[in-house]
């Protein structure tokens, strides 16, 4: 699953996916903007078909944060 | 035909755009609510085509601003939601003052003219009809919020010239669903009304008539004939077996499509057949009693066994058609996978295996062939009469910006080192990025030590209008205030994105420079620090006479002598003292 978000957050931001790792955030990915988080957020949303609290959508803004949201959610959907 | 995520658009569109060459396609959004996702959709939809698109987004709730530097553009699309006409209007509306709610109804109407008159020049406008559904949709009386949208609908429809299309935004909600169009959710974060399913289907319902502009309209439609045009196969079910007949239940499908194809043909679609059989069973079906489809409606025939791949491009050339005009209809897996390999530029439509969704399939693919097809003379008649109308009409109701936006009424009340607005103002620098010079982010107790630090001023702005108030919107830090040698700094300049192109900055930064002055202060000095965000504001200090006076790649520093300060004269923002 890593890998499935490291590829989206590439995508998405519009990198290479050798720039994302477990330590990005808006701090080491200049592209990773306001507009762009929220673009993140749908992006995730759609694929994993979850919905994410608004609180989880202004907090998730690192990728260890990300994971362990995406993984809370997902536990508790299955 | 799958659909791609949209983390899968966004990387496609990227690299699809370091490929197309062209002419441009410059599409504008212009805006009252966030929709920077509908950017992506439209741009991958027509690069997919070949178009050499870019679309950019206008500055958020801006539409009328906006309008008055759309003339490089080919199109523009205009999202102009109920919701937010002012902050909350669906839910505001019906409990507001009437005069009041009157009144805004006639400010959107002549902003509606404003906007339309700005935009004549303009290619190709998409309006978007105003519409209630979303908030009414379990009403069974018509509610005030219909009655409003049925108003500005009326009005959208007078001042709309040859160029614009009102798009019916509920036909969208009908395609998408309510539930899959709209999420609050983002909404209340950030003025995000739309999913991103609605936006898919947003372009893919415009485009049609973009690519017609573009002269890639369909023109052609090639029907296979054995359970393509009627049910079971000539060869081997024989005149009786086959069935096309409006009164059996198999039957009926093929003769719902027969009549929507002699409709695309009434409408200038060429049809065509391509079929692996024997011309004369073919023939002798053109005799059968429920045959709707002459002989003589198809412009072509290729009825032989060869492969259709050749038939298409032979009947292409004959008819000199570009081939990726065609459109082409088959119920055979291996047929259709063949054209798509072979002529991937056809579109290929393959007979449901749920029959009855057919004749909708077909339907979907109407605009395809009609978006432009409609008789230039009735586009003529109706424009002719919308422009005579509006000749007669008064002109626009703004001579220009400025003139619009004296008109607004608005009140600024600053506020200085006031302690009631920290958490406010940490707020702001949290979360402002496009009218942002510096960037800094503070906490609030940054900011309380700078209200209460005697070297530091803090200057903020509450903007208001008739309609209602944007709250606390605009913040200035100045340090150094208390240098021997009198030159302070400014740490900060920030605007919130709701109150942008209302030329308000100007006025505030008139009254912390007249503040300065009293103070005995002589020289300003301030910088421009760069970010993938505030682009917008990259020469802002210019525009008040500052100096530059050292630059490189992410940062500007100036320098401003107080007594050369150019002053805005801007007198239609009434100014109130805060404390």
């Amino acid at each position: 699953m890593e890998d499935k978000i490291f590829e989206i957050v590439s995508k998405v931001m519009g990198i290479p996916m050798s720039n994302v790792n477990i330590d990005s955030s808006p701090d080491t990915i200049e592209e990773w903007d306001s507009l762009k988080h929220i673009n993140l957020m749908m992006a995730l949303e759609e694929e994993f078909d979850m919905q994410f609290s608004p609180e989880e959508i202004s907090d998730m803004l690192n990728m260890k944060l990300i994971l362990l949201t995406l993984n809370k959610s997902l536990q508790e959907g299955s | 035909m799958d659909k791609l995520s949209f983390s899968n658009v966004i990387a496609k569109n990227k690299e699809k755009n370091t490929k197309l060459i062209g002419p441009e396609c410059r599409i504008r959004i212009l805006s009252n609510i966030m929709s920077f996702q509908l950017n992506e959709f439209l741009e991958f939809t027509l690069r997919e085509k070949g178009i050499n698109t870019e679309v950019t987004s206008g500055n958020y709730d801006n539409i009328l601003q906006d309008s008055f530097e759309c003339v490089e553009t080919s199109v523009v699309v205009v999202f102009w939601e109920m919701a937010n006409i002012i902050d909350g209007f669906h839910y505001k509306a019906c409990l507001m003052d009437k005069e009041l709610r009157v009144d805004l109804v006639e400010k959107t109407k002549k902003e509606i003219s404003q906007v339309l008159n700005n935009l004549t020049e303009v290619r190709q406008v998409f309006f978007n009809s105003f519409s209630s559904l979303v908030f009414d949709c379990y009403r069974l009386d018509k509610t005030l919020l219909t009655e409003i949208a049925v108003e500005l609908n009326k009005h959208l429809k007078e001042c709309a010239s040859s160029n614009t299309l009102i798009v019916d935004i509920d036909k969208l909600f009908a395609i998408v669903s309510i539930s899959k169009s709209v999420d609050f959710r983002y909404y209340y974060i950030s003025k995000l009304l739309y999913k991103i399913e609605f936006y898919r289907e947003y372009a893919k319902y415009i485009v049609p008539k973009i690519l017609s502009i573009w002269g890639l309209t369909k023109k052609a439609l090639i029907f296979d004939c054995d359970k393509t045009l009627w049910k079971g196969t000539i060869g081997e079910d024989g005149m009786e077996g086959i069935d096309m007949s409006s009164r059996s239940a198999t039957g009926v499908v093929f003769a719902e499509i027969q009549h929507l194809a002699l409709e695309l043909k009434n409408m200038g679609v060429i049809l065509g057949l391509c079929s692996k059989n024997n011309e004369e069973d073919i023939n002798r079906v053109f005799s059968h009693a429920d045959m709707k489809l002459r002989e003589s409606d198809f412009a072509f025939k290729r009825v032989n066994w060869h492969n259709k791949v050749a038939n298409i491009v032979e009947m292409a050339n004959e008819l000199n058609i570009d081939i990726s005009s065609i459109v082409f209809v088959d119920d055979s897996d291996f047929e259709i996978n063949l054209v798509k390999k072979e002529l991937p530029q056809v579109m290929t439509i393959q007979v449901p295996k749920q029959l009855s969704e057919y004749p909708q399939v077909l339907r979907s693919i109407f605009p395809m062939f009609t978006a432009s097809s409609r008789s230039m003379e009735d586009v003529n008649r109706s424009s002719m009469y919308h422009e005579e109308k509006r000749r007669k009409e008064s002109k626009a109701p703004f001579n220009d910006l400025g003139q619009y936006l004296s008109s607004l009424k608005l009140k600024m009340k600053i506020m200085n080192d006031d302690l009631t607005t920290v958490p406010r103002l940490a707020q702001l620098t949290q979360k402002t990025n496009q009218f942002n010079l510096t960037t800094k982010r503070f906490t609030e107790p940054e900011i309380e030590r700078y209200i209460k630090g005697s070297s530091e001023k803090v200057f903020c702005f509450n903007l208001s209008d008739n309609f209602g108030d944007y709250g606390i919107t605009g913040l200035c830090i100045i340090v150094n205030c208390e240098r021997d040698d009198l030159k302070c700094l400014i740490n900060t300049f920030l605007m919130s994105c709701r109150v942008i192109g209302r030329n308000v900055e100007f006025v505030f930064m008139d009254y912390i420079i007249k503040h300065l002055l009293n103070s005995g202060i002589k020289q300003l000095n301030a910088k421009y620090v760069a970010t993938v965000n505030n682009r917008q504001v990259e020469n802002f200090y210019e525009k008040f006479g500052f100096i530059q006076v050292s630059s490189d790649t992410k940062h500007k520093t100036y320098e401003l002598d107080l007594h050369k300060y150019k002053w805005s004269g801007t007198d239609y923002v009434e100014v109130e003292n805060g404390r």
